[in-house]
């Protein structure tokens, strides 16, 4: 810096404006290259105290690259990073850490084996001659759990808890640490919408303090509640940053994919589900007589359920909302043999007993579960073993391969949903989020299922993917498939379904037809069933 | 879309001409699937030149016979190894698990069964034994791989010394063990063993690449779960794997037993360490789901040339320990860089 302040009073205001207007973080002219792919190619951008930046692009475009490198994760191939004017360079995320960078990633690390209090506190456990004072620890937890809004005991153990409840922690941890720079890095994917306001809260909190936050998130409008300004990027490039208010969600868009997309959460009218049209591959087989139910559940029981009732069309799409701990994601995996339950369910009027996968299977039942990496896909396997794994059994001969029927099957699955890969022997763990969750749906296409059931089906994945994906379970209604979205983005559940179920501590409480649905509808059933047992819709 | 999408991956390296990977060729081979396989390859062909070119009696054919005739017990235990290592697991108790078998072997010719009803009961009982207790246990009971397979190569071997009284049984003249452990076809150049050791890793091949088994073996592997909700019998896999391996270790301490000529209940101590070098030297990964089981007979190849050469060199059996087990810890530290490698993207 060249300034020679003349009088010491002069030295202290210029200091202070200089403080204020000079850039906390910036990136300067960064490249890193991945094997196969350029990830960022010179990217420049600078941040200032007290602001909170968003952070957009589609998938791959090196948002989560970028910011792992100003967090000490990655280290750039070429440019520099500077904090607070002087140039930096991470030996570890640990030194970014102890700098003030806090990243809190996608991929959320927690350690599940050990208590609340450890994962939000870490090495700053409360400690007298090197020994942790424990209830001091559990006193300093109680004070950030009562901020997240989490009402969990702070010895439990975190892996006990639920998946929205870790991430919180993994958030809060970052939080309470107060950093100079917090990059959130999809903190929200995972969280129930009074979650996100809590967080939310915190953040904006913390930028008030002088805190930098930087926002990466798949939900656009949170950059509109949230930031003050966007920086788009693109293929690895800046392609623009953006005051808020000089921006509609059109325009974001249309910045992220380079060009224009019809608004993708925008309600397309079915017409009433019927007879399935000709030539299409998931119904050619069926015989599409009665529009009798495809699913009917009645007093389904569990642990975690208590007495569901349900019904789901031929070629209808019915959502399942509801706040986390709703029992949501317990009742997709009962519907697919998961859980063990009591109660009754038919598929297509006959009754089933569902106590595997294999004999959801058999019933015709397909699942797209919520992790898409842990559940739904072999990643290390190639694209085609994926897509016709549910039915390898079924086209072998005498347990031999049949790899000429297999292929169509690959090749159809691949065309239909528009899956991009260079060739079906590419491993799935080279795909795109959005492509890898074609894949997943992509498997249950060769078994001709009668009911699908789709937890989550767009987590995680760019604007454009959810678009495709939202016309593919279109179309698959169309085709006369009986459709369950299990999802925690009330819009998706908006545009996508017929009917809307909300649930509330495991039970139905509630039911609004999917024209007539609002966000506040829903999320006032949702709440209200916590109370009373029923609402009317 | 990004790395997949061809086109746009490829377009900004091709727009820069001047910046090349910085990863050399070299890494980027030993860093891919494949890696492990030709690198190995080519290790093993500087050997077996070197070998050529400064050790006279290495190219003489009763020497290659001795490879061979050494390397089939090891080439069927590295096949079953490899097969287990697929499903993410390691079977610690092949060693003892021969031990038992060929031990059933010897108490059964002894008491005058003829050989062929004894071989294939031998067979049975390894395949039983495997697929009951570590396959269900496993498999089916889903514990830890690491605790049953400890668990059952103490057992086993206990069991060994309390049927044999630690005594070593008389083989010599046993007809069937001696033709697949030490006879030789072909002019006496080409053991029995060997190629029977050769034929099971190509059935195994057939079966992994083309059967609906074989396939989901990967894909359990792979991802237990994702697989489970795909349909298939996880966790009867699992214990079909341990039964195979049960099986080859049967098989294989027949051929042990042959080449001894006697049933030591000693027999098959620390094989496995062996075969988990050689698979994993020839890039089976030993998180599961990836690797060839040509790869492991690779390993074993390479092993088996790597201890005969020390030994034409005069150096002490400890010598050949040594080596093998400086390169199982340079096998799994090659393991470690190609899941680096292929975790390094976004």
């Amino acid at each position: 810096m060249s300034t020679n302040p003349a009088t010491p009073e002069s030295a202290t205001s210029l200091v202070t404006s200089i403080r204020a207007n000079l850039p906390l973080v910036e990136v300067d002219a960064i490249d890193k290259r991945f094997p196969g792919v350029q990830a960022l190619s010179s990217v420049t951008l600078a941040l200032r105290a007290g602001e909170i930046v968003g952070l957009a692009g589609e998938n791959g475009s090196g948002k989560s690259t970028l910011m792992k490198i100003l967090a000490g994760r990655y280290s750039p191939d070429a440019g520099t990073i500077r904090l607070r004017g002087a140039e930096v360079r991470w030996s570890s995320a640990a030194a970014a850490l102890r700098a003030g960078v806090a990243l809190t990633a996608q991929e959320v690390a927690v350690h599940p084996e050990m208590c609340v209090t450890e994962n939000l506190l870490g090495p700053r456990m409360p400690r007298r001659l090197g020994v942790v004072r424990w209830q001091a620890a559990h006193r300093q937890a109680r004070e950030i759990l009562d901020d997240l809004g989490l009402d969990i005991a702070p010895g439990a153990r975190l892996g006990a808890l639920a998946l929205n409840t870790q991430h919180m922690v993994a958030i809060g941890k970052m939080i309470s640490r107060r950093p100079d720079v917090l990059i959130l890095d999809e903190p929200t994917a995972s969280l129930t919408e009074t979650q996100v306001a809590r967080v939310f809260g915190l953040v904006r909190a913390l930028r008030d303090d002088g805190t930098l936050v930087v926002l990466i998130t798949h939900r656009l409008r949170e950059y509109f509640e949230l930031c003050d300004r966007v920086a788009v990027l693109r293929d690895g490039h800046l392609v623009g940053e953006r005051a808020i208010e000089a921006l509609d969600e059109a325009q974001l868009v249309s910045l992220m994919v380079g060009r224009e997309l019809s608004s993708v959460f925008e309600r397309i009218r079915r017409d009433t589900p019927g007879p399935a049209e000709g030539g299409d591959p998931a119904t050619t087989d069926q015989v599409p007589i009665l529009r009798g139910p495809v699913l009917r559940v009645r007093g389904l029981t569990s642990t975690k359920l208590r007495d569901v009732d349900l019904d789901v069309g031929r070629g209808e799409v019915v959502g399942v909302a509801g706040q986390a701990g709703a029992g949501r994601s317990t009742l997709a995996r009962a519907l697919f043999g998961l859980v063990p339950h009591r109660g009754s369910i038919q598929i297509d009027g006959e009754e089933v007993r569902l106590r595997s996968a294999r004999q959801a299977i058999a019933a015709g039942v397909g699942f797209v579960p919520e992790d898409r990496k842990g559940q739904g896909l072999v990643l290390g396997a190639t694209v085609h073993d994926n897509v016709t794994m549910t039915t390898w059994a079924a086209t072998a001969r005498l347990g031999i391969s049949d790899s000429a029927r297999e292929r169509v099957v690959a090749r159809d699955a691949i065309d239909r949903l528009s899956i991009r890969v260079p060739s079906p022997r590419t491993l799935t763990d080279a795909l795109s989020g959005g492509n890898q969750q074609k894949v997943v749906i992509g498997k249950w296409l060769a078994t001709k299922p009668k009911l699908l059931l789709l937890d989550e089906p767009t987590r995680g994945v760019d604007v454009g993917a959810k678009a495709e994906l939202y016309q593919l379970i279109d179309s698959l209604a169309a085709a006369g498939v009986g459709v369950l979205v299990f999802s925690s983005e009330l819009l998706e559940l908006l545009r996508l379904s017929d009917r809307i179920v909300v649930m509330a501590a495991g039970r139905v409480v509630g039911e609004i037809d999917g024209d007539e649905a609002t966000e506040e509808s829903i999320t006032r059933m949702a709440f209200a069933g916590l109370d009373d047992r029923t609402v009317s819709a | 879309m990004s790395r997949t999408d061809v086109a746009r991956s490829v377009a900004p390296v091709a727009a820069r001409p001047g910046r090349a990977p910085r990863r050399s060729v070299v890494a980027g081979v030993l860093g891919s699937r494949v890696g492990p396989f030709i690198g190995l390859g080519v290790l093993l062909g500087a050997l077996l030149l070197f070998q050529v070119l400064t050790e006279p009696t290495f190219a003489s054919p009763n020497n290659l016979t001795g490879i061979g005739r050494a390397m089939a017990v090891p080439l069927l235990v590295a096949a079953a190894m490899a097969i287990v290592l697929l499903t993410g697991g390691v079977d610690l108790s092949i060693g003892a698990t021969l031990a038992l078998s060929g031990t059933l072997y010897a108490k059964l010719v002894t008491s005058d069964v003829p050989g062929g009803p004894a071989l294939l009961t031998t067979l049975a009982f390894g395949a039983i034994v495997g697929f009951t207790v570590n396959g269900v246990l496993i498999g089916r009971l889903n514990m830890s791989f690491f605790v049953v397979t400890i668990g059952t190569l103490s057992f086993y071997r206990g069991l060994v010394f309390l049927w044999t009284e630690t005594n070593t049984i008389d083989m010599y003249g046993d007809p069937v063990s001696n033709a697949l452990g030490d006879r030789a076809i072909i002019g006496e150049q080409v053991p029995i063993g060997l190629l029977v050791s050769v034929g099971v890793v190509v059935i195994l091949f057939f079966v992994l690449r083309f059967t609906t088994f074989g396939r989901s073996v990967y894909a359990v592997g792979g991802n237990r779960e994702a697989s489970e909700l795909s349909g298939l019998r996880s966790g009867w896999i699992i214990a079909a794997v341990y039964g195979i391996s049960g099986l080859l270790a049967a098989l294989a301490s027949v051929m042990t037993i042959g080449r001894a000529t006697i049933a030591d209940p000693n027999m098959g101590t620390n094989i496995e360490l062996g075969a988990a070098a050689a698979a994993l030297l020839g890039g089976i990964a030993l998180s599961g789901g990836v690797g060839s089981i040509w790869g492991a007979a690779l390993g074993v190849a390479f092993l088996a040339v790597l201890s005969n050469s020390l030994s034409l060199a005069g150096a002490p059996t400890s010598w050949q320990l040594i080596v093998t087990g400086a390169i199982l810890v340079v096998a799994v530290y090659l393991d470690r860089a190609r899941s680096r490698a292929e975790r390094a993207r976004f």
